[in-house]
């Protein structure tokens, strides 16, 4: 198990309310690292920040702020066009 | 005779063939040292194939930033392990792409951090001019 100096940046990541991102810095890493969190990870670190996050101990969890995936390029509509009689 | 590598397991000068993994005995594997265990999956130190695959193009919110830090970071979407070989008889297969398929890729939460080891992204086209994305990544769990 990892120990955890601070937790910070706290955000849901769904709506369900089940997953929750945030930053995490542990005394054996030099650089805080990203982090995302759940109850039913099988590292007691996570499960761990998971709780204490439930009751505040890190401040309040942002909400969840949906997303709009990028526009995917149309490729389709970029397709050459292709022309050409059948003589059959 | 030679020890060979077979379809089996390992088979030895002596005829016997090893086909599962030691339970004892081994204290060293690639330069690495002490009693060699079974790992859980997810756990710290696993090691992963991860892809979302989406004709929409995108999972919504999942995000990794693997440009500037490496790192996994948001996991709204689902992410799928490959849990079969990714190129099948010489085609490349579409883990989870269809629900049909999806007995053949396992759903994961990818929580805590995972460094990207590796990442590809590609982009097709089936028959109807549909556009597929898939994003994967090989991870490894760091804390």
């Amino acid at each position: 198990m990892l120990n955890i100096e601070y937790v910070k940046n706290l955000q849901w990541e769904n709506a369900e309310k089940n997953y929750f991102s945030c930053v995490v810095k542990y005394k054996e890493f030099l650089e805080e690292l990203p982090a995302g969190i759940n109850g039913i990870d099988p590292e007691k670190h996570i499960r761990a920040i998971w709780e204490n996050a439930l009751i505040g101990a890190y401040g309040e969890i942002a909400d969840w702020v949906y997303v709009a995936p990028p526009p995917s390029p149309n490729y389709k509509q970029s397709q050459p066009v292709i022309t050409g009689l059948q003589t059959l | 005779m030679a020890s060979s590598l077979n379809g089996t397991g390992i088979t030895f000068s002596d005829s016997t063939t090893q086909s599962t993994a030691a339970v004892t005995g081994v204290t060293s594997l690639n330069g690495q040292t002490g009693a060699i265990v079974n790992t859980t999956f997810q756990a710290v130190g696993s090691i992963a194939f991860l892809a979302n695959w989406s004709r929409s193009g995108y999972v919504s919110g999942a995000t990794v930033n693997s440009a500037n830090t490496g790192y996994i970071t948001a996991f709204t979407g689902s992410w799928r392990e490959i849990a079969y070989p990714f190129v099948r008889n010489g085609n490349v297969t579409v883990p989870g792409a269809a629900t049909a398929q999806t007995n053949n890729a396992t759903t994961v939460a990818v929580t805590g951090t995972w460094r990207v080891m590796g990442s590809a992204t590609a982009s097709m086209f089936d028959g109807c001019l549909t556009q597929t994305y898939a994003f994967a990544f090989l991870a490894v769990r760091v804390a």
